[in-house]
């Protein structure tokens, strides 16, 4: 940096005001780690505007002092892709959490990025419309930090990602400038800005505003609560579901270790005999629904499901998802912190893929529990973890490493829905060349040549010799007790 | 950059690539990804300027003919996913998918390959439905400007790994590189599928029935308003797909919904085949469609509901024909040969849009036009242009690749200049 922290302090407060400029240790530790509880790093400096124009400013005088700066939502995120790896400012969103405009007629919502995803869907429903990303945080989580990383969800099977739904951006640019890409017609004029800014991890900019898509409330909605005894014929179920062409609204799948996590958390009374459950939502016109159902049952009768269930009314259909989605928080009643892993893989490799997951568990002797979108053949394998067990940490670390070597070994890529951020940025070679992640890398600096926004995310930091590190960053190591 | 003859090129690619003379020029044709790559390197070693075949040449430029790079790649009917080589057309795709009761879903003339409608994310009739073309790319294989080969995503429906090169070369008109290999999301034959098309004399009335359809049926598969020179008034298509008795259903509660109405109602009865060749006559951006101009608009859809009433009635806009695809929020006009508006009526229009809060873009081919086409698709925006400026840059800082494409030609000759 080139300037003094106290003539930062006195700049940023000119711009927000007095009380949103934080540099107090206990406030900064606040900030100093995401979803990603394995690694923290503290910002020097959180700032937190209200206002597009006062972003720009903020940003601004970072450009000019040479600062970098990294832009936070509800720090859900789960790859440590807000830890400023270089210090500098925080721009905190929280505040710019107004929902501008909802337009039934057009089915769009203009939003500041600070919005939570759940307000969100609160205020479509009442025009009988919902936003369709919605990750399991959603509750929790801001549409700035699901632009951020494309986020997807238990619904995105069929309705798409994030990037799906924005159809247009407010910007602020790494150089201070203000910019809209798209639009509320969704498309961008030559080059596709918002198809390459969602996604990009806080690395091109800020987004500020965007135009989301709202899409219609089905007719219909039903779901299928189906048991397995053997893990096997469970994903074979979901091999023949997606062979079949039937496009259900989600698939997931849930294994016996986090059924009777789930059932002790939440008293739900899944099947606790089963290898493995999946849930399966239809949704669409009262009609269709109904043929689609006899297809699905058909199918999963074919793989011996043991037990199905319908849900009965909505109240029991958002009790099923709720204890889904809170899965994850289940873990904790067993201990206390995980690594959650985030690969795609085709979705005819499942039953193999498992298996080998099962298997790397035993070898290291840690214990995962496995819920994930099988639609998608997006995996999230949890690796259960004491964080105060040094050795423990490590066998989960090496367990997770061998784990995304299967993944990509089936032709499939480290990432999903959560981001590369610093957590799994020493992978990136793993999948791609020098070359392609040079390639790469020309994308960050033609929107941020000063290298200022997010730095040291999503690729490999060099050593000397041009060698790609191996591991989690040392710097996280070595600073801040980086290891809870 | 310097133009210079093709010959140093030519003299290095090796053998086992063809080279044909056409019009004078050299004309390459690249059978692999690997001979794309070596080319293009090529290309960049002696400073020779590439260009696509079908589109205008720089001078001196070399042509690339992509129709020897045809091929399958690998078909995972399980997955419904697909790999192909970019040059292959849109109707050997669909032979190929037809055995398995698949089909990629969105509606071309069929003679375009998928680097054609890949390269300008051509819109389609099936976008009602089924979104933009770029959501159905999981994986590339493309050649920066630069030489450089790159692998992006693959057989995964689902990837946040790194930046999405997938958004920056689907949809760049070539500008930054070359798509060699594609993997493309499929979707099932419906088991059914029906076609409605009213015929309405005035626009205002047409204009309802498009509300009213649009309130009744979620998701149509294809729903546009359309005029043309050789029909009197207004069209509208209406598709639907599905199971047969969802079909059956909304086909009933569209025959309720018309009934009343003051219009032609023709239910196209053709076997799904012939369906799908009447609607890829709509496909008005294939090389194939005459026209001396076309203009694209991209417009928010509020507006773009309300976009005729404020336009058709221009003296220009007369000779003009339209299509509205639904959803897309898309307007195309297209001119065969005469009353093509003038610049300033043009440039006028342009900014009508633009203060709509839509862009406009416009295609003079192959009849030559006075309209400066690059003055007209310039990005308006600063950030913008800087960061366009600096994609060149980054990707084609030689210039090899054409600057500009269909939608943004030179006005005199070379590219880029």
């Amino acid at each position: 940096m080139t300037i003094k922290l106290s003539a930062l302090v006195r700049s940023f407060r000119q711009i927000v005001g007095r009380e949103f400029v934080h540099r107090e240790p206990e406030v900064l530790a606040t900030y100093e780690s995401d979803g990603c509880v394995l690694m923290k790093a503290r910002p020097d400096l959180v700032v937190l505007p209200n206002s597009t124009q006062e972003v720009a400013a903020i940003i601004q005088v970072c450009y000019e002092h040479k600062v970098p700066f990294v832009a936070r939502g509800s720090g859900t995120g789960l790859s440590g892709g807000v830890l400023p790896m270089q210090g500098g400012v925080f721009i905190g969103m929280s505040r710019m959490n107004r929902i501008l405009e909802i337009n039934p007629d057009n089915r769009t919502a203009t939003v500041e990025t600070g919005v939570i995803n759940a307000w969100l869907n609160r205020e479509a429903r009442s025009y009988n419309l919902f936003y369709a990303p919605d990750p399991s945080s959603q509750a929790a989580c801001t549409l700035g930090g699901n632009i951020a990383e494309n986020a997807g969800g238990i619904h995105c099977m069929k309705y798409g990602v994030t990037m799906d739904h924005i159809l247009g951006l407010e910007i602020v640019t790494p150089e201070g400038d203000i910019v809209w890409v798209g639009g509320e017609h969704g498309y961008s004029d030559g080059t596709d800005w918002v198809g390459l800014f969602v996604g990009s991890e806080g690395t091109f900019g800020i987004a500020t505003k965007a135009i989301v898509r709202l899409t219609p409330l089905p007719e219909k909605t039903k779901v299928f609560l189906a048991a397995f005894n053997r893990l096997e014929d469970s994903t074979d179920a979901v091999a023949s579901i997606i062979a079949s062409g039937l496009k259900p609204a989600a698939l997931e799948f849930i294994d016996e270790f986090t059924v009777k996590a789930v059932n002790q958390a939440f008293d739900i009374g899944f099947p606790e005999t089963s290898e493995a459950v999946l849930l399966v939502e239809l949704d669409g016109s009262a009609q269709t629904v109904a043929l689609d159902e006899t297809r699905l049952l058909a199918i999963l009768q074919s793989h011996s499901v043991s037990q199905l269930r319908m849900a009965e009314d909505e109240k029991e259909r958002l009790k099923l998802w709720k204890a889904r989605k809170g899965a994850v928080a289940a873990y904790g009643r067993i201990l206390p912190a995980f690594y959650l892993h985030d690969c795609v893989i085709p979705r005819s490799e499942l039953t193999h893929v498992l298996r080998q997951i099962q298997a790397i568990g035993e070898k290291y002797n840690v214990i995962i529990g496995n819920v994930f979108h099988a639609g998608d053949g997006n995996l999230h394998p949890n690796i259960l973890l004491d964080p105060k067990d040094a050795d423990m940490t490590k066998r989960v670390l090496d367990a997770g490493e061998e784990m995304l070597e299967v993944c990509l070994s089936v032709g499939g890529v480290l990432s999903g829905e959560h981001g590369i951020g610093i957590e799994k940025a020493h992978f990136m070679a793993r999948q791609f060349s020098e070359a392609e992640l040079d390639v790469m890398q020309r994308l960050k600096r033609v929107f941020d040549p000063a290298g200022l926004s997010n730095p040291e995310k999503i690729f490999p930091t060099r050593t000397g010799c041009g060698e790609i590190r191996k591991g989690l960053p040392e710097k996280i190591l070595q600073t801040g007790a980086g290891w809870i | 950059m310097q133009m210079t003859t093709p010959i140093a090129l030519l003299d290095q690619l090796p053998k086992r690539i063809p080279v044909s003379q056409d019009d004078g020029m050299a004309c390459i044709a690249v059978q692999s990804h690997d001979d794309v790559v070596q080319t293009v390197q090529l290309a960049n070693q002696t400073q020779t300027p590439v260009s696509l075949s079908p589109y205008p040449a720089n001078l001196g430029a070399v042509l690339l003919d992509f129709q020897k790079l045809n091929q399958v790649i690998r078909h995972r009917p399980e997955e419904f996913l697909i790999t192909v080589e970019t040059g292959i057309t849109l109707e050997k795709l669909a032979q190929r998918l037809e055995p398995f009761n698949q089909r990629f879903p969105f509606v071309y003339n069929p003679s375009r390959t998928m680097l054609q409608v890949l390269a300008e994310e051509t819109p389609s009739l099936a976008g009602t439905r089924y979104g933009r073309l770029k959501q159905f790319v999981t994986g590339i294989h493309a050649v920066t400007g630069d030489g450089e080969p790159i692998h992006y995503g693959g057989e995964v429906v689902k990837n946040v790994t790194g930046y999405d090169m997938c958004k920056l070369f689907v949809g760049s008109q070539h500008r930054f590189g070359l798509l060699t290999q594609v993997t493309l999301k499929l979707d099932p034959v419906p088991e059914a599928s029906r076609a409605f098309l009213f015929h309405i004399e005035d626009l205002q009335p047409a204009m309802e029935l498009l509300h009213k359809l649009k309130r009744l049926l979620p998701h149509p598969e294809m729903l546009a308003l359309f005029r043309t020179k050789k029909t009197f008034g207004w069209q509208i298509l209406l598709t639907l797909s599905g199971y047969k008795q969802s079909v059956q259903i909304e086909s009933d509660r569209v025959h309720d919904a018309t009934s009343h109405l003051n219009s032609d109602l023709q239910e196209l009865f053709l076997a799904p085949k012939a369906l799908e060749q009447w609607v890829q006559r709509l496909d008005w951006l294939s090389p194939e469609e005459p026209h001396a101009l076309v203009i694209q608009v991209m417009l928010p859809e509020k507006v773009w509901m309300d976009f005729p009433y404020r336009f058709m009635g221009l003296p220009w806009m007369k000779s003009a024909d339209v299509l509205m695809p639904l959803n897309t929020q898309q307007l195309m006009l297209r001119w065969i040969s005469v009353n093509i508006p003038s610049d300033y009526d043009l440039l006028f229009f342009k900014a009508q849009v633009e203060a709509m809060g839509g862009f406009a873009r416009i295609r003079r081919a192959p009849i030559p036009s006075p309209v400066d086409a690059v003055a007209f698709n310039r990005q308006p925006n600063p950030v913008l242009r800087r960061w366009e400026s600096r994609l060149r840059q980054a990707y084609n800082p030689n210039g090899i690749l054409p600057e500009y494409s269909p939608w943004i030609l030179p006005t005199q000759g070379g590219g880029g200049q």
